[in-house]
């Protein structure tokens, strides 16, 4: 007869990675947000990031091909039977037509990017979490751009987000994690522009609407007010724009106001966006303004 | 021997990057953001089941801690709820064999849920009830139900790979005691 430990020695194993996953987990919990990625999970980042890339290559190659190409190719056919010429002058018309799009797009986002009065790198998304419950994206510029933990990320809609590095959601060289205004973890310092309510925006989790908590108890509020960031915590600069109020309830806990914010980001189309690095030109540009005056009093002493 | 064991755990090591990749890119793009094919989820029961104990408890640990790093939730939650599927499934893994379609696909449904379950729990003991409205209860049940319908399809693609790698399972390894 075996003893019990010869029994249950092939059981110590899976046991003893089931106990100590465990204890990762409850180390992660209790020191969240002081945590970083192991390398395991930045490698992990890192091998995922590059087929990542080439599948949004293709993704994009595919659909530009596919515009321009094939879909104008049936367009060419029908109009050939019609009239030859015209269908050759729509064909290169409809090619101008998409890369004018494009163009007006990119210029959309270049001209939002000079009006910012903040240093920003564009990005493009390429992939999502895995997961059912979180709400993160991955980019294609990471540590080595210059993206560093809590950067905020905005696009000319509004704020989308900022960047994490933590246990889950990971920065590596080539690509960065950003936890989007939406998801259940998000917290953001926020003020009603009409009314000067200050609040916090919470995310649900849900793509199309977020919660705005900690409402003043004379707070009111009206469908389409809009709500942009305060400033207050340090990570977002003021006057972003997140949303717009959809309707106002009392939490049937605390009988205190909140209310429903639609953001104004279109998240389900987002394609790029801006990552926010450095600080304020214009507070750069005041300071230097601020600096020339003493120099010409030294000159001159 | 050691050329095998070689082989099969970088097979198994390429195709959880390749599920990570699926996963978190053109499976989104079809499936959105409130339903999760969980291929690793179907790995890790072909693992408790086919391979021996040691090789199938450290695969399925980088794999679970793979999927954890992209999870976009707290990396632990995802390691452990991959973990106590493992270990649920090594557990009965000599008392049922599924061998049918639908015996498969009912012992991946029962374990779906189990995984569910851990998921849930683990995210509102150590994580927060927030996430909870992340996803409608339709979604959850769906979900479990499509989990469940692609695991045995896994299991089928290992068994080809099987064949043409020459991956014995050892199931065949007389148990002590």
């Amino acid at each position: 007869m075996s003893s019990p430990i010869l029994r249950y020695q092939k059981l110590i194993l899976p046991l003893g990675l089931w106990l100590f996953s465990l204890i990762l987990l409850s180390v992660q919990s209790y020191k969240q947000g002081r945590i970083r990625p192991s390398p395991f999970s930045r490698s992990i980042a890192e091998i995922v990031s590059l087929p990542q890339r080439s599948y949004g290559y293709l993704k994009r190659g595919t659909i530009r091909f596919w515009q321009d190409y094939v879909y104008l190719v049936g367009i060419r056919r029908q109009n050939l039977e019609l009239q030859k010429q015209l269908a050759l002058l729509e064909m290169e018309n409809q090619m101008l037509l998409a890369q004018v799009r494009e163009t007006e797009r990119l210029k959309a986002l270049l001209n939002f990017q000079d009006s910012l009065a903040f240093k920003t790198i564009p990005a493009r998304i390429i992939g999502w979490d895995l997961s059912s419950y979180a709400q993160t994206i991955t980019i294609n510029k990471g540590s080595k751009s210059g993206i560093a933990p809590d950067q905020p990320v905005i696009c000319f809609q509004g704020l989308v987000g900022k960047i994490v590095d933590e246990p889950g959601r990971v920065l590596s060289s080539h690509n960065a994690t950003v936890l989007l205004i939406t998801d259940p973890t998000s917290r953001v310092s926020v003020v009603v522009e009409r009314t000067r309510d200050r609040g916090i925006l919470q995310g649900t989790g849900r793509l199309e609407k977020m919660l705005l908590v900690y409402l003043s108890s004379d707070a009111k509020l009206e469908p389409g007010d809009q709500v942009s960031t305060s400033g207050l915590g340090g990570i977002f600069p003021p006057g972003m724009k997140t949303g717009a109020i959809l309707n106002t309830e009392m939490n049937p806990f605390f009988g205190s106001p909140q209310a429903w914010v639609g953001p104004s980001v279109d998240f389900k189309h987002l394609e790029e966006v801006l990552v926010v690095v450095g600080q304020e030109k214009k507070i750069v540009r005041e300071k230097a303004a601020a600096k020339e005056p003493d120099k010409n009093v030294q000159k001159k002493n | 021997m050691f050329k095998k064991r070689t082989r099969d755990w970088t097979l198994v090591i390429l195709f959880g990057l390749a599920a990570v990749f699926l996963q978190t890119t053109p499976l989104h793009s079809v499936l959105g953001d409130k339903l999760e094919l969980n291929l690793i989820f179907g790995l890790i029961i072909w693992l408790a089941f086919y391979k021996r104990a040691v090789d199938s408890a450290i695969l399925s640990f980088l794999l679970a801690s793979a999927q954890g790093a992209l999870s976009g939730v707290m990396s632990g939650v995802y390691l452990l709820a991959g973990m106590s599927l493992y270990l649920a499934c090594w557990m009965v893994r000599d008392r049922f064999a599924p061998r049918s379609a639908s015996g498969q696909f009912l012992f991946a449904l029962a374990f779906a849920i189990l995984y569910k379950l851990v998921l849930f729990l683990a995210l509102a003991i150590f994580v927060g009830t927030g996430y909870f409205r992340a996803q409608p209860f339709s979604y959850v049940l769906l979900e479990i139900l499509l989990n469940a319908f692609f695991a045995p399809l896994i299991f089928i693609l290992f068994d080809q790979f099987k064949g043409f790698f020459d991956l014995v399972p050892d199931l065949v390894e007389p148990r002590r005691g």
